[in-house]
């Protein structure tokens, strides 16, 4: 990336498109013991517990959730890039703190982002 | 393993502090702030964690071995007694598993009479852009269903799908046939899903047989009927050329009560699709394309 270019010096874990790119070489190359596809699969798992003792989903869901991370192979995985257009999100962008970002770049998230306000876009499908 | 900074709690708190624990370190302010509820206990549940790990924050791998550590405790606090296998059929009965999470096997009549290759069959499911399950629509829950299966292939320069069909039970499908469908043979302009694409393979190289004294059909979809016990009656016409009739259901044994009204030995049947194929029409079309 060119030094003038407005992402110059933003680091991988927190450039998109580099995560993107990442992932996509995890799931082509079938690597079964890629890091941060392990986070989510455990990350699911965690946040299927939270659901349970928060009673939106019962025994059942959160145990089917455990067994279905157990059973997808990696090629099951499809990395996505999420286009949100700013004009509906705008009021609701927060910046990250600095103690919880990767460098002195920006980061933002939108907590309560809806279904329906992004595209899902698969740049490069993986199979 | 119990940990003691959990027993102490009732089961719904617990797992919340636990789901707490392991989100808490997540770049995502709406479980970092969730996390924040249970402070004082996450903090009393990760000492706990590094005294039985042996490890202390700042220690190599620390992040590792405790992410691995809480995730098992997770995975137990959900699971409970239930017997992950079960589980796990349950999934695979209702068409939820991912296609690479079910255990492939091939029917006895798939070795017998397919020419394919069945390491290639697996690779190929293993790239599969498209399937559909498909359940008897009067009882979705009885029995076997039918998974269709559909790979793009290139051979010889002749595109064309590999269509793969597989009786589905539990977590298993057998692979019981599979065909290439050449678009420049089988009309595939309507169809989409697998299932209408293997509607119009049967349409072209179908040949109408009777199933239990029904009228004779290239396909039946979707029946639900009563008969004496044994096996399906499937009538051939002498049509002097190869038939392969596929069946693909399940028999089911009538409640007590109505068992009792039958007064005779019958059984419940559901068949989700059942054709038959013109073997020697299809093969001479395969051999000429793709030999």
């Amino acid at each position: 990336m060119g030094r003038y270019h407005r992402s110059y010096g933003q680091p991988p874990s927190s450039d998109p498109a580099r995560i993107y790119r990442s992932l996509h070489a995890a799931v082509t190359d079938k690597d079964e013991h890629n890091v941060d596809v392990e986070r989510q699969r455990q990350k699911l798992q965690d946040v299927a517990l939270k659901l349970l003792s928060d009673s939106k989903i019962n025994d059942d869901d959160a145990q089917e959730v455990v067994a279905y991370m157990k059973a997808a192979h990696i090629s099951e995985w499809k990395p996505m890039i999420y286009a949100i257009p700013y004009d509906a999100v705008r009021n609701r962008v927060l910046a990250v703190p600095r103690d919880q970002r990767a460098s002195g770049h920006p980061e933002y998230v939108i907590a309560d982002l809806k279904a329906e306000e992004f595209e899902a876009i698969e740049p490069m499908p993986c199979n | 393993m119990q940990l003691s900074s959990l027993t102490r709690h009732d089961e719904k708190t617990a797992k919340a502090i636990l789901a707490a624990a392991a989100l808490a370190h997540d770049s995502t302010p709406y479980y970092s702030e969730y996390a924040d509820r249970y402070k004082s206990e996450v903090r009393e549940l990760m000492a706990e964690a590094e005294s039985v790990l042996h490890i202390a924050p700042g220690s190599d791998q620390y992040d590792e071995v405790m992410r691995s550590f809480l995730s098992k405790q997770v995975e137990t606090a959900i699971m409970g007694d239930s017997d992950p296998a079960e589980v796990r059929r349950r999934l695979g009965r209702q068409g939820r598993l991912p296609l690479s999470g079910y255990e492939i096997d091939f029917s006895k009549s798939f070795v017998k009479e397919s020419r394919e290759n069945e390491k290639y069959i697996r690779r190929a499911i293993a790239s599969a852009t498209d399937f559909q399950h498909v359940f008897a629509s009067s009882l979705p829950d009885v029995g076997k269903g039918m998974t269709l299966i559909m790979i793009p292939q290139m051979l010889r320069k002749v595109e064309h799908w590999l269509l793969v069909d597989a009786i589905r039970e539990n977590d298993k499908l057998l692979v019981d046939r599979s065909f290439r469908v050449f678009p420049s043979i089988v009309d595939l302009r309507t169809a989409n899903a697998p299932l209408e694409v293997l509607r119009a393979f049967v349409d072209h190289y179908g040949l109408p047989f009777s199933l239990e004294n029904m009228a004779p059909a290239k396909m039946y979809e979707q029946l639900l009927f009563a008969k004496s016990e044994g096996q399906l009656d499937v009538k051939l016409p002498d049509a002097g050329t190869e038939y392969d009739v596929t069946v693909t259901g399940s028999s089911f044994s009538f409640k007590e009560d109505v068992a009792n009204r039958l007064g005779v030995p019958m059984v419940g049947c559901t068949v989700i699709a059942a054709y038959g194929v013109d073997v020697a029409k299809y093969r001479r079309d395969r051999a000429k394309l793709i030999g």
